[in-house]
C-alpha cells in the first residue's frame, strides 16, 4: 500500500505571549514535531507492516521542517517530502489543506494518507477532514484503534458522542488518528544519524498541479486574523497575605462550608 | 484584507509600522519592507502616519455575498433527541440573528428525527434530513446532505457545537464552499459590517484572536460545550419543518457495530471540582489530591498537562481541548492557567487557585489567589478537614 502521512513542526512550548509594551508576539523559537503526528507516523509503520509498500511523509513549513520529516525517517518512513515556499506562508485551514492536497497529488497516487488527530499550535483538527475533501476521499477521524488493514479495506474503532464504532474504510481514503492507536516506536541512534544524511525531496509552488497563486497562502485562506490581543486579565478576586496556617485555615473552613452545600454562607471578602 | 505593501515615495521610515507589527513580518532599512509573513492583519496601516501602506488588491470569491442571509444550527441527533450542546449553540444564534434581522435555522441530519424536539425555541425553519443511512455519523454521507442543504438555503452564518462528529462533519462543508471555519470560539459577534466576529485562543499559547471570513459564506465556526449557555424551551410552538433528501450516496465506510457505551465520568455535573496540574511531580503523589476531592465530594480533574503525560484520563481534562466546567467551586491545585485552561474554566462561579507562583496567570482569574506550595498546602488542609 502507497501510505502518505502529514506531520507538522510546531512551537515546542505552548507559552507563546505577547510583549505588551511592543504588542508583538514572543515566540521562543524552539520547535518540535507535532506530538500527535508522532502517532500518525506509527499508525502508518504499522499499517505498511500489515500490507507492505512505502510510506512517504509530507510536512509544509519553512526550511527547518525538514527536521520533523528526519524524526519521520529514523523511525521507519521511507521518503520525505518538503512542501515549502514563500507563497504559502500566512495559509489557513482551506489553504493549508489545498497545498497538502495538491504536493500529496503532485507525489503520485496514495492508497492511504495518515494524520494525527490535531495540532499543539493550531488546535482545529480540521485539516486531515479538509485534505479527504479536496481529493474526494472518505476519511475517519477521532481512531482510537487500528484493528486489521487489507488492500481492500482498514478497520479501526473510532470515538464518538454516543460511545465508540467499529468501522472500515476502503482505501483511496484518510485516517485521522488519536493516541489509542499504540505508543510511537522511539527510533535507535543509528537509524537517528541514518536520517541526518536522507536525501529529502522539496516541493515548491512550482511544482504543484494548480499554478494559480490565488489559491495558495493568505490570498487562498477564507480566514483571516483581524486583531490579537492578550486576554483580558482583571482583577476580580484577592490574594490570600497570611501565614500559610492561616491561609490553610481560611481555605478549609471555605471548603467545607461549600461540601455541605452552603454556599450562600460563605463570605468571600471574609476579613483576616 | 489581503498582504499589503510600502509605497516607497511616500514612506519616511519612521518605523511605527515595525512596532505596530504583530507577526514581525516588517523589516526597515531606508524604507519599509513587508515580508512574506505578513498576515494581513492591517495593524501597520493604521499607524502609519504617511499612509504609505495599502493593500494589495485580492481576488474577490465571485460570491453574491448579500444574497446568503440567516443563521443556521446544526442540530446534531442522538436516537432522535437533539444532543444538548445545540441549545447552547442555539442561543447565541438566536441573538445574532436578532441583530442581523435574519432567519435562524436548524439543520438536522439523522434517523427518527423527532418534530417536537424543536418546539418553543424560536426558530423560524428546520431542514431535516431523516433517514435510517444517517443512524451514525460517516462525514461522506453527512457531508453531501449538509452541503445540499446550504446549498439550497444560503445562510449567511453555521454554528456547530464542536462534538467529535461537528468537528469531522464541518470541515467538508468548509471546503465545498470554499470557505473559512473557526474552530473552538469562545465568543461571537456580529460587527458593525455585519460580518460575524470569530474570537479564539490562538498561536498555541496566551493571546485572543478575533478572526472574520470576510468574502466567502457561509461564516462558520464551531463552538465547544458549555460555553454559552443553553437557551430554553418556551411554549409548544414548532417552527416549519421542511423534510428534504439529499442525494444518494456510496459512501466509502461501512460500521460494523457500535461498542457498549464506556463509563464515563462528567467532571461538567459536579458543583465542586478539584484540578490538579503541572505543579504534582511524580503520577504516585495523585492519591493525596484525589483524597482532597473525596473529602469535599468533588469530582476530580486536570489540566491538559497530567493527560498528555498518561497519568490522568481524558474524560476529566478541564480546557479548550478538553471540558468546559462551571461549577460553583473550583479549585486548582499547581495549574498555571494557561488561556487554553482558561478556556475551560473561567466561567467557574468561584475559583480558588493554589499555585506556588505568584506570577501564575491562574492568580489574575481566580477569586482567591493562593500563592502556596500545593504539596505544603494540601496536607494542610486535610488536616483541618477531618
Amino acid at each position: 500500500m502507497k501510505i502518505a502521512v502529514c506531520i507538522k513542526q510546531v512551537p515546542a512550548s505552548q507559552d507563546a505571549k505577547m510583549d505588551p509594551e511592543r504588542g508583538t508576539l514572543i515566540r521562543d523559537g524552539a520547535v518540535a514535531t507535532n506530538p500527535y503526528d508522532l502517532f500518525a507516523v506509527e499508525a502508518a509503520l504499522r499499517i505498511r507492516e500489515q500490507t507492505g509498500g512505502e510510506v512517504t511523509a509530507f510536512s509544509m513549513g519553512p526550511q527547518s521542517a525538514e527536521k520533523t520529516l528526519r524524526d519521520a525517517i529514523a523511525m521507519g518512513a521511507d521518503h520525505g517530502v518538503l512542501i515549502s515556499d514563500r507563497a504559502f506562508a500566512g495559509a489557513d485551514v482551506l489553504a493549508t489543506s489545498y497545498t497538502l492536497s495538491q504536493a500529496i497529488a503532485a507525489k503520485g497516487a496514495f492508497d492511504l494518507i495518515v494524520f494525527g488527530r490535531q495540532t499543539t499550535d493550531g488546535d482545529t483538527a480540521q485539516v486531515g477532514p479538509a485534505v479527504a475533501v479536496h481529493l474526494g476521499r472518505p476519511y475517519l477521524c477521532w481512531i482510537q484503534e487500528l484493528i486489521g488493514c487489507s488492500e481492500e479495506e482498514i478497520r479501526v474503532r473510532c470515538s464518538g458522542s454516543r460511545g465508540d464504532l467499529e468501522c472500515g474504510i476502503r482505501p483511496p481514503c484518510v485516517i485521522c488518528v488519536d493516541k489509542g492507536i499504540g505508543q510511537p516506536r522511539i527510533p535507535a541512534l543509528k537509524a537517528k544519524l541514518a536520517a541526518k544524511k536522507a536525501p529529502l525531496e522539496c516541493l515548491s509552488a512550482a511544482d504543484l498541479p494548480d499554478q494559480d497563486p490565488m489559491h495558495y497562502g493568505l490570498e487562498g485562506s477564507a480566514t483571516r486574523v483581524e486583531k490579537i490581543y492578550p486576554p483580558y486579565r482583571g482583577e476580580k478576586g484577592f490574594r490570600l497575605q497570611g501565614s500559610m496556617e492561616e491561609n490553610a485555615d481560611r481555605v478549609s473552613r471555605w471548603l467545607s462550608l461549600a461540601a455541605n452545600g452552603e454556599y450562600e454562607g460563605i463570605r468571600w471578602e471574609e476579613s483576616m | 484584507m489581503g498582504r499589503v505593501h510600502v509605497n516607497e515615495e511616500l514612506c519616511v521610515g519612521c518605523g511605527a509600522c515595525v512596532q505596530a507589527c504583530l507577526f514581525g513580518a516588517i523589516e526597515l532599512e531606508e524604507k519599509a519592507r513587508i515580508t512574506e509573513s505578513c498576515r494581513g492583519c492591517g495593524s501597520c496601516v493604521s499607524v502609519c502616519p504617511c499612509e504609505a501602506i495599502e493593500e494589495e488588491s485580492r481576488k474577490a470569491s465571485g460570491k453574491d455575498l448579500g444574497s446568503w442571509r440567516g443563521v443556521m444550527v446544526f442540530a446534531q441527533q442522538e436516537g432522535g433527541r437533539l444532543h444538548p450542546v445545540f441549545y447552547e449553540i442555539l442561543g447565541k444564534a438566536k441573538e445574532l440573528a436578532a441583530k442581523l434581522k435574519e432567519p435562524l435555522y436548524a439543520a438536522a441530519i439523522g434517523s427518527g428525527v423527532r418534530d417536537e424536539e424543536f418546539a418553543g425555541l424560536g426558530l423560524d425553519r428546520v431542514y431535516c434530513y431523516d433517514d435510517p443511512c444517517y443512524e451514525d455519523f460517516r462525514g461522506d454521507v453527512f457531508g453531501p446532505a449538509l452541503c445540499a442543504c446550504i446549498e439550497q438555503v444560503k445562510p449567511a452564518i453555521v454554528l456547530y457545537g464542536a462534538t467529535m462528529e461537528a468537528r469531522a462533519l464541518a470541515p467538508y462543508a468548509a471546503v465545498r464552499f470554499h470557505t473559512g471555519l473557526t474552530a473552538d470560539c469562545t465568543e461571537l459577534a456580529i460587527t458593525e459590517n455585519g460580518l460575524l466576529l470569530q474570537t479564539r485562543p490562538a498561536f498555541g499559547g496566551n493571546i485572543m484572536a478575533n478572526i472574520l471570513t470576510e468574502d466567502e459564506r457561509p461564516q462558520m465556526s464551531t463552538v465547544r460545550e458549555k460555553v454559552f449557555r443553553s437557551l430554553a424551551r418556551e411554549g409548544p410552538d414548532l417552527p416549519e419543518i421542511i423534510r428534504c433528501k439529499a442525494p444518494e450516496i456510496a459512501s466509502g465506510i461501512d460500521i460494523y457495530r457500535r461498542y457498549p457505551a464506556e463509563n464515563f465520568t462528567d467532571i461538567a455535573d459536579s458543583n465542586i471540582i478539584v484540578a490538579v496540574g503541572k505543579g504534582v511531580k511524580r503520577k504516585e503523589d495523585l492519591p493525596m489530591f484525589q483524597e482532597l476531592a473525596d473529602r469535599l465530594g468533588a469530582a476530580f480533574a486536570s489540566s491538559r498537562a497530567l493527560v498528555e503525560l498518561g497519568w490522568m484520563p481524558i474524560d476529566r481534562q478541564i480546557g479548550l481541548s478538553g471540558r468546559t466546567v462551571k461549577p460553583k467551586l473550583l479549585l486548582t491545585l499547581g495549574i498555571s492557567g494557561s488561556i487554553q485552561f482558561q478556556a475551560g474554566m473561567s466561567s467557574a462561579e468561584r475559583i480558588i487557585a493554589v499555585n506556588r507562583d505568584p506570577e501564575a496567570p491562574i492568580h489574575s482569574i481566580a477569586h482567591v489567589s493562593v500563592v502556596e506550595d500545593i504539596y505544603e498546602f494540601v496536607p494542610a488542609l486535610m488536616e483541618r478537614l477531618k
